[in-house]
């Protein structure tokens, strides 16, 4: 059984709870496809019934799959046309993201944007909220860590050849270039490619000593264990898209997974309470434990439904509540940290490697 | 002191918004209306116009980027195929060419104008991109194997690459059908925009005929309507109509125009209608002056001729001179009063004796001195020299000022006193009449000599004092009044003194010549219908030697010329006779006896019915106004001899 299958039938519930919706009830729309519920399960179990500004229901696209962007505008006209509709959150990546945010704009509904990190999302629309950091943050972070953690000298790329790939490379060529450094080798890919050809004719050329690896999480895993079997002294630095399913990747990666250095929004701090909580409350729902991109995903739930209760169900105070977190207004304290909007939004990021199986936070002054 | 103003019994009237603030409202009606059609073409056809601009920028972007890139990506394609075509070995400097090129980074661009295109075209336009993506990631893989030396390889994988190449040219041909669509869509849109703005404006220019029509209409109302009434009123008054009436429809500027207007005819008609008494009054006492001047010229000569009676005793002729005395002081009287009523009618004289001018309105006025118990002080410098002005209108001038003065005096108890100074000096000569009456007020001080401003109230026409400055000012003079005083009221006239040039050759005051001393032998035609008069007037020239014949009016004496032997001498005829009255008979003398008619002196108590013009005229100098002496009428006749031979 997929590690999800279990989640079904709360997703037959959310679907049901959209559908009784009481007449009243403000809609959280939640614009991700069906693998990226759970949090929207987790977040619908940690919403009280009532408020005061009446009941907050969430709403998810779960009929489509995909992430395409005839996919995603469809997805995004459908929240649109939801009734009541007081802010979405979504959509799965900065490509999805930018095609469907004039909808939005154009709708005048907020929108929470969890995990994308293109930095042209706030040039878009005052309509749009990322939590993530940019791609120059992260570019940043990652040759931090490929130039001064890694001791790399010759850098080589793979991304998918989407809007995350080609912004992140874009940020990584200006951060070298910094440095008097450029990138050894840059090959895109996309889903379906013939990565194993790539890899081969890059190592081939290019003979790296540190990959970095922008793409999603099936595709990073085989490009790690092509690789390992090519060169396992090869270093793999994974940007943030690989790890929403560790035990996934662990999985799909196998040996490489020693090799691969993973970047991330969030890891859950037992310390903390209120992480405490929500990865408790995330096992007993989803039977596993929380990804940053879960974490990110219920952080823009909720922050965007303690904006309802605050202001009611009025799209354009929501707005100018959520415009004024974490400036004129104190930020949101949420699972994943503080959450703002201003200008730079969130800078930090976690690097973990996978340690018998288990993730490991590489402190900052640690041993790379 | 009570200004008369009479206010005319207007219409009700509706009150309205001023002219002002109606020009102000309809000029900015107007300026609305053009700025409200200027705004709604604005509002109408902008936002279509800006979004057909607008869209159509990052539209045209997008195709740029998409074209250069798919157009790029096929040539790079075609070179690609060649390579692999040409199998190994020595093209990896082509081949890291050829990588070089399809991993340059152009998307972030069209990336950015993904989201500024329209919806409908957003789709097709992202598929494009992902066709193109995948298409350069195939042929990165081609390029790999071929660097890798598989070349059988890269021959299978070309396969794929085609069929992308088929798909991204596919969506593109898509995407380019969505955006001409799209701009057909927008097209229809502004055109129709276009059209509905074409029919908003057709409605406003419609709604502008109505609208312009009902602002010229209400203007007309306000403005042209009243201004045309008030300009008829106007022209009726110019042709004589004192009863023009003008409608008062606003209470607004043209209203009060309108208003005054209607007060103004009806002060004028007041006044008219008193002008109208006036010269009733006077016509009539010159009647009266002249059926009185008759018995008193009669009373006269019988007197003098009784009194040159040696046998008369002393007591009847002591009698007889008092009525003489009396006689010729009523005839004074009279004489003045009919040439004060005839100083409007007669030829006017240059200069005046301005001595005499002052003599002759006090001797008018002087009658009510001693019943009101008035003192006059008359300082008149005897050397005072002629001066500029006709003498009867400066005698009216005069006793205009010594009527107001004996008015004003009589409002405060005696004593009173009216005092006439007179001067010369740098300014010319210069007259003061002054009175200790109540004086002037302050408050019309300044419009005393305006028409129809009088201290007299109902008493008073309010036009002395104006035609009494008109005429100095005739004659190159001023009269003011002078500050307020401490009591009374002080008027100074100014007048022009005359050069003795200008004087000495006036008709009226030639030196005549000497007459004849004697009457005697003249045969003279006495014409009188009053024997009273007649007979006394025929016994004194017979006394002085003429052949006296009487006749009792024209027609008599025409039979009396034309039964005489000889025609007479002289005629002394009255003017005012029954049947044939003097100037008949001179009209006659002309036509039978055209040197005789030259010889007719005439007797009147009137000029006012004497002709003025044409064949028949009667010049005046051959008139005597009674009452005359019996001696002024013998020296009379003889200059006319004189003149005759």
């Amino acid at each position: 059984m997929r590690p999800f299958a279990p989640i079904v039938p709360l997703l037959g519930s959310l679907v049901l709870a959209a559908c009784d919706q009481p007449t009243g009830a403000a809609v959280i729309g939640y614009a991700f496809p069906r693998d990226g519920q759970r949090a929207a399960l987790v977040a619908a179990a940690a919403l009280p019934a009532d408020t005061t500004a009446g009941a907050i229901r969430i709403v998810g696209d779960w009929d489509s799959g995909g992430t395409e962007s005839v996919v995603e505008i469809a997805r995004a006209r459908r929240l649109v046309a939801l009734p009541r509709v007081m802010g979405v959150v979504g959509h799965a990546g900065s490509r999805g993201t930018l095609i469907t945010a004039p909808i939005y704009a154009e709708a005048g509904i907020p929108l929470v944007v969890p995990t994308a990190t293109s930095g042209r999302l706030r040039e878009v629309s005052d309509w749009i909220f990322p939590l993530a950091p940019t791609d120059s943050v992260e570019a940043a972070f990652l040759g931090a860590v490929a130039v001064d953690g890694l001791r790399a000298s010759r850098i080589a790329l793979l991304y998918e050849n989407t809007a995350y790939g080609t912004g992140l490379r874009t940020e990584l060529r200006r951060w070298l270039g910094g440095r008097d450094m450029t990138m050894v080798d840059e090959v895109p890919y996309v889903v379906g490619s013939d990565l194993g050809t790539l890899v081969e004719a890059s190592l081939h050329r290019s003979a790296p000593d540190l990959i970095v690896l922008v793409g999603r999480r099936v595709e990073v895993a085989e490009l790690a264990r092509l690789i390992h079997e090519q060169d396992p002294a090869i270093r793999l630095l994974a940007a943030d898209g690989a790890y929403d399913d560790l035990a996934e990747l662990i999985t799909a990666a196998g040996p490489a997974i020693d090799s691969l250095y993973l970047t991330t929004f969030w890891m859950p701090d037992t310390s903390v309470v209120i992480q405490r909580d929500f990865v408790r409350r995330y096992r007993l729902e989803t039977g596993r434990d929380p990804s940053a991109f879960e974490a990110m995903r219920y952080d823009a739930v909720m922050v965007l439904a303690e904006a309802i209760r605050q202001v009611g169900p009025d799209r354009s105070a929501i707005r100018d509540w959520l415009a004024a977190l974490g400036g004129s207004r104190p930020p949101y304290h949420g699972v994943t940290g503080d959450v703002g909007f201003r200008r730079g939004g969130r800078r930090t990021f976690v690097l973990v490697r996978v340690v018998n199986g288990v993730p490991a936070v590489v402190p900052e002054d640690g041993v790379w | 002191m009570m200004a008369r103003t009479r206010r005319a019994v207007l219409p009700r009237r509706r009150r309205t918004m001023s002219l002002r603030m109606l020009f102000l409202v309809l000029v900015g009606m107007v300026g609305l209306y053009v700025m409200g059609v200027s705004v709604f073409l604005a509002v109408r056809m902008h936002p279509g116009a800006v979004i057909l601009r607008q869209d159509s920028e990052p539209v045209l972007e997008l195709f740029g980027v998409l074209n250069t890139r798919s157009q790029r990506l096929e040539a790079q394609v075609r070179d690609l195929q060649g390579l692999v075509q040409l199998g190994p070995p020595g093209y990896s400097a082509a081949l890291s060419r050829l990588r070089e090129h399809l991993t340059e980074a152009p998307e972030e661009r069209s990336t950015r104008s993904f989201t500024a295109v329209p919806e409908a075209m957003r789709s097709a336009m992202a598929t494009s991109d992902e066709a193109i993506a995948r298409l350069e990631t195939a042929a990165l893989e081609v390029v790999g194997l071929l660097e890798l030396g598989r070349y059988e390889a890269a021959s299978a994988r070309m396969m794929l690459v085609s069929t992308l190449m088929g798909e991204m040219n596919s969506s593109l041909a898509e995407a380019e059908r969505s955006g001409l669509a799209d701009l057909v869509r927008r097209e229809d849109d502004l055109s129709q925009a276009t059209r509905q703005a074409l029919r908003a404006v057709i409605v406003w220019l419609i709604f502008g005929l109505f609208f312009l029509p009902i602002v010229l209409l209400i203007a007309y109302r306000r403005l042209g309507a009243p201004l045309r009434e008030l300009e008829a009123g106007l022209t009726q008054v110019a042709e004589g109509d004192l009863h023009a009436q003008v409608p008062v429809r606003h209470a607004d500027e043209i209203g009060r125009l309108a208003e005054h207007f209607n007060q103004m005819t009806a002060v004028l008609r007041d006044r008219a209608e008193e002008q109208g008494r006036f010269a009733a009054a006077g016509e009539l006492m010159a009647g009266v002056a002249h059926e009185v001047n008759n018995p008193l010229m009669a009373i006269s000569a019988i007197t003098q001729q009784r009194l040159e009676d040696n046998d008369l005793g002393s007591e009847d002729r002591q009698d007889l001179t008092q009525i003489l005395r009396q006689s010729r002081r009523a005839g004074k009287l009279l004489s003045g009063l009919l040439r004060f009523a005839r100083s409007g009618s007669e030829p006017r004289a240059e200069t005046a004796n301005l001595r005499k001018v002052l003599q002759e309105a006090i001797d008018l006025v002087s009658y009510q001195f001693g019943v009101a118990e008035i003192t006059l002080e008359a300082g008149i410098a005897p050397d005072l020299p002629r001066v500029h002005g006709d003498p009867a209108r400066l005698e009216q001038v005069f006793v205009n000022l010594l009527s107001n003065a004996v008015h004003a005096v009589r409002q405060v108890p005696p004593p009173r006193t009216i005092s006439i100074s007179s001067g010369r000096d740098d300014g010319g000569v210069w007259l003061l009449i002054a009175d200790n009456g109540p004086g002037v007020p302050p408050a019309v001080h300044r419009r005393l000599f305006r028409p129809f401003v009088t201290t007299k109230g109902r008493q008073g026409t309010g036009l002395g004092l104006y035609i009494s400055r008109q005429i100095v000012r005739d004659a190159g003079g001023e009269i003011e009044v002078e500050g307020p005083a401490e009591s009374g009221a002080r008027f100074r006239i100014r007048l022009r003194p005359a050069d003795t040039a200008d004087w000495l050759v006036t008709p009226g005051n030639q030196v005549r010549p000497a007459a004849p001393a004697t009457l005697s032998g003249v045969r003279i035609l006495v014409v009188d219908d009053e024997v009273a008069l007649r007979s006394p007037i025929a016994r004194f020239l017979a006394r002085r030697g003429a052949a006296v014949v009487e006749a009792g009016d024209g027609i008599d004496a025409l039979e009396r010329i034309g039964e005489a032997e000889r025609p007479p001498d002289l005629i002394l005829a009255d003017l005012r006779m029954p049947r044939m009255d003097g100037v008949a008979l001179h009209e006659a003398l002309r036509k039978r006896y055209p040197a005789l008619a030259d010889r007719v002196v005439f007797l009147s108590g009137d000029l006012s019915h004497l002709s003025t013009g044409g064949e028949g005229a009667i010049p005046p100098d051959r008139v005597l106004i009674k009452p005359v002496s019996l001696e002024e009428v013998e020296s009379r006749l003889l200059q006319v001899v004189q003149q005759a031979d």
